[in-house]
């Protein structure tokens, strides 16, 4: 009888899973990122609102940079003080994404480690489906509250808003959860997924 | 039984396993949820201090570019009013003092074919230097009391007459003709003057006397002053010899030396002296105003040129914050003159004489007549003060000139205006006045109480001083026509004169740099880099570059006036909201102040109806020298005048002389072109252009529908 190589299905779902959460989590991140580092200085620029006191103390650039300036200040200092400001709220913006991302990618951890040795792998799968979606709506709520945040901390002072601010202020929150929902529908346990399976099994 | 039992163990492991593990996750869930809580709740007051305070809010709503990044170029006054070099120090305190050594002064007769004799035994008919036994003149009195105010001061005394240093006598012996220290070296009497000079000039016999043209005694004093006293010690030699041949070039009658009356007449004593002032010194002039011939008349491209005005700016008088007091006197005068004004008599005119009685000869009253004399005080304002306030204080002391002088029964007439007027007696009186440069202070925004206010606006004061206007737009964006008024405190007037508002001509409102919105483009890479090579400024604003450059105002800013409201300076200016672009305006407001925007209080003794001025035309000189000539021509071969002419041709007659209408006496009693010399020193004095207004500041309008981005970090 020919030997048959030996295939491990496991160790492949293994690294199609990681590849998918590096891809899914991965763009949710950079695109943000993206966004605020490219894309703001031409469509965004001069629009950075003013931070509170205590937001900008936590920030790397706030000690020594930002006197406060008022009317009739050298306008190059003004210039310099504008500049620390547009970087003080791209970092803001960054940091609000990087935590809900975060979470959302911890919560989503949490929910896939949860059904990776399933006793009963149909009741399990029936669980997971419910549970996933209780996660999603964890995962949009921590979104919601982090763009929520940054709305009411910056957003809100913002003059002129456009589809250019939402974009880029909301858009990560919006990727999030979507990375979110990839990876549990396409990189969820073994136990639970198949190929014609709710979760599917890359 | 292994199995059985290690199937139900077998079981209870495999149900086991996931109960436990769901009941440990459901209990993490619940922990986490409850921190979430307890985190929402203790953070609610701590998430309420992130967000942005509302005071900071309104700097923060704006919309478009940051117009607050914008700068304009550095300001830099370079306007600093410029302190007019007054020359200070201990030479200052030093006072030249120039004696009229015409023949008018002297009463002498230059005509040497006169048949009118100078003087007798016991008098001396010397003009303003008169003498019978011990009475003399005032005017003896006022040279002292001049003395008397100059106080401690050394007084260089200076002779100047009608003789003249033609430019070969100095070249030939070797002097500077350009050097106007050597003019007045060589007409230096005395360099420590005394009183008793005075006197000396009228103790004088009336030939060689300090008044005869070409005195050897006095015209050459140079080698018997200290030579150390002198301003060029070097050169005592070539000026004494070079003024002893200019004395014999007088006896020999060389015309050459003499002064000529020029081509428009207008070469005079007076005129000479005031080329050669030492304007470092406090200088003062007796003139007698009779000797002052035209004043006015043409230069070689014909146009009109008034001479006195133009020797003293040349000299810089009034530019260098100097000042010209002019004084007239009322003296007693008893003596000839052969020359007035412009004209020349061929017969002198007799004014004042020794009264004698008829039957007996004998002395019956000294019939002096009263002539003006004018005297001029050149030197910085507090000096030429200090001194008129010393010569006042002199002059009211001096008791020898409270008495009343002249004929005391009607004796000596002369016509005036067609009528016979019979001299009284009359008293010494002077009149004295100032006239300077006038000073308005220069109106900066730096000048105290300066206030800038605008309509719909806010005003600033930066750190260079500079006001800042910052526009507010209209709700829909557009800026409205407004006003922007400047107001200075006005400053007291000085110099005599009042500034005449509604004269200002030379007002305007002037941009000195812009920084305004000229394009806008897209935000990109490309056009950044296209901005900064054209130069401009860029500034981003979401997906658009605006370009600011410096340009033009465009008449969005019209000066409407200068106007003089409740003692303030108001300068208007009409700002046209629609020709205004967003950005920065630097304005100066600039007003000019010369001499035709001064006018000039009225002197009464000078302008005003009770002027002591005299003018002489042309028509009079004529008749006047044709009469003194018909004199000459029908009586010289008499041997004496008709009596009706003895004493200044006489009173009023209508028969004629020789068919000859006998002309009003000429007004020797006033002071001739004293009117047309004031005007001169006031037009002198006023001549400079004197910044009036120079305020600089700021305007600042908003892009359209946006408030001013400051950021509050």
């Amino acid at each position: 009888m020919p030997k048959t190589a030996a295939v491990s299905p496991k160790t492949h779902n293994r690294t199609k899973v990681l590849l998918c959460y590096i891809l899914c989590w991965g763009i949710a991140l950079l695109l943000p990122y993206l966004g605020l580092k490219t894309l703001y200085p031409y469509k965004l620029a001069g629009t950075a609102p003013t931070l509170s006191p205590q937001i900008t103390a936590l920030l790397p650039a706030a000690a020594g940079e930002t006197a406060a300036l008022s009317v009739g200040t050298d306008p190059a200092a003004l210039q310099n003080a504008l500049s620390v400001r547009d970087q003080q709220w791209r970092m803001v913006v960054g940091a609000a994404v990087a935590a809900a991302w975060l979470a959302s990618l911890v919560w989503q951890l949490l929910w896939r480690a949860r059904y990776v040795h399933p006793r009963q792998a149909a009741r399990a799968a029936l669980r997971a489906r419910r549970s996933y979606r209780w996660s999603m709506l964890g995962i949009g709520a921590v979104n919601l509250l982090a763009a929520t945040a940054l709305y009411l901390v910056g957003i809100s002072r913002i003059a002129d808003r456009g589809l250019w601010d939402y974009l880029l202020y909301f858009g990560g929150f919006l990727l999030v959860p979507v990375a979110a929902a990839l990876c549990s529908r396409l990189a969820a346990p073994p136990a639970i997924s198949g190929r014609h399976a709710y979760f599917r099994r890359l | 039984m292994s199995q059985n039992r290690a199937r139900p163990s077998a079981r209870t492991g495999a149900a086991g396993a996931p109960a436990r593990t769901r009941g440990l996750f459901r209990r993490a869930l619940f922990l986490l949820a409850l921190g979430l809580v307890c985190a929402a709740l203790t953070s609610c007051s701590a998430f309420h201090d992130l967000l942005p305070s509302d005071s900071g809010s309104a700097a923060q709503s704006g919309t478009g570019p940051n117009l607050a990044l914008l700068a304009l170029p550095a300001y830099n006054n370079d306007e600093a009013t410029a302190t007019p070099a007054v020359t200070a120090g201990s030479a200052y305190s030093n006072v030249d003092l120039w004696l009229d050594a015409t023949q008018n002064m002297g009463g002498i007769n230059a005509n040497q074919a006169s048949m009118y004799p100078h003087f007798g035994r016991k008098y001396r008919e010397g003009g303003f230097q008169y003498r019978y036994g011990s009475n003399v003149g005032w005017y003896e009195n006022v040279l002292r009391d001049f003395l008397i105010a100059a106080g401690e001061s050394h007084v260089r005394t200076l002779r100047y007459g009608n003789e003249t240093l033609p430019d070969d006598l100095l070249t030939s012996f070797g002097l500077d003709t350009a050097d106007a220290s050597v003019w007045r070296d060589m007409h230096t009497c005395d360099t420590e003057t005394r009183a008793g000079m005075f006197s000396q000039f009228t103790a004088e016999n009336m030939a060689d006397s300090f008044y005869s043209l070409g005195s050897p005694l006095w015209l050459n004093r140079v080698a018997a002053q200290g030579a150390d006293a002198l301003e060029n010690p070097s050169l005592v030699q070539p000026m004494a010899d070079a003024l002893t041949k200019q004395t014999e070039e007088i006896a020999a009658g060389n015309a050459e030396y003499v002064l000529q009356e020029g081509r428009d007449g207008q070469n005079c004593a007076l005129l000479e002296a005031l080329q050669h002032l030492d304007t470092d010194k406090l200088s003062v002039i007796t003139v007698d105003p009779a000797s002052v011939r035209k004043t006015e008349g043409t230069d070689d491209q014909g146009q009109p040129v008034e001479y006195y005005r133009q020797v003293l700016t040349g000299l810089g008088v009034f530019d260098r914050g100097l000042c010209v007091g002019l004084l007239d006197f009322q003296l007693d005068y008893m003596g000839q003159m052969s020359t007035f004004s412009t004209a020349d008599f061929s017969e002198p005119l007799v004014w004042g004489r020794v009264i004698l009685n008829e039957k007996k000869q004998t002395f019956e009253n000294l019939g002096v007549m009263p002539r003006r004399m004018l005297t001029l005080v050149i030197g910085t304002r507090a000096r030429v003060d200090a001194y008129l306030a010393a010569l006042g204080d002199a002059l009211a002391n001096d008791e020898a000139l409270k008495d009343l002088r002249g004929p005391r029964n009607g004796e000596l007439t002369y016509t005036a205006d067609g009528k016979t007027v019979t001299q009284q007696p009359f008293g010494f009186e002077w009149h004295s006045t100032v006239i300077a440069s006038p000073t308005v202070p220069c109106y900066t925004q730096h000048t105290d109480g300066a206030a800038l206010a605008a309509d719909n606006a806010s005003v600033q004061t930066q750190e260079n001083g500079v006001s800042l206007v910052s526009l507010t737009s209209a709700a829909d964006g557009a800026q409205p026509d407004r006003t922007i008024t400047v107001r200075f405190p006005l400053a007291a007037d000085s110099g005599g004169a009042t500034l005449n508002m509604n004269a200002l001509s030379g007002a305007a409102l002037q941009t000195l740099n812009t920084l305004l919105l000229t394009r806008t483009l897209p935000n990109t890479q490309e056009n950044q880099a296209l901005i900064k090579q054209d130069g401009e400024t860029a500034l981003a604003y979401r997906d658009q570059l605006y370009a600011f450059a410096a340009g033009q105002a465009g008449g969005a800013f019209i000066l409407r006036g200068i106007t003089q409201e409740n003692g303030s300076l108001v300068c208007t200016v009409d700002v046209k909201g629609a020709a205004l672009k967003p950005g920065y305006y630097r304005l100066r407001l600039s007003a000019d102040v010369t001499g035709d925007q001064f006018d000039w209080q009225p002197v009464p003794w000078i302008d005003g109806k009770e002027s002591v001025s005299a003018s002489v035309t042309d028509t009079q000189v004529y008749t006047w020298e044709t009469f003194t000539a018909a004199i000459t021509q029908y009586d010289r071969d008499s041997k004496g005048l008709p009596k009706l002419f003895s004493h200044a041709w006489g009173s009023f007659t209508d028969k004629p002389y020789h068919s000859l209408r006998v002309p009003d006496f000429p007004p020797v009693y006033q002071s001739v072109h004293l009117s047309e010399l004031a005007a001169q020193f006031r037009a002198a004095a006023s001549t400079a252009t004197s910044p009036l207004v120079r305020c600089v500041f700021e305007v600042f309008v908003p892009y359209p529908q946006t408030e001013t981005v400051i950021p509050q970090l």
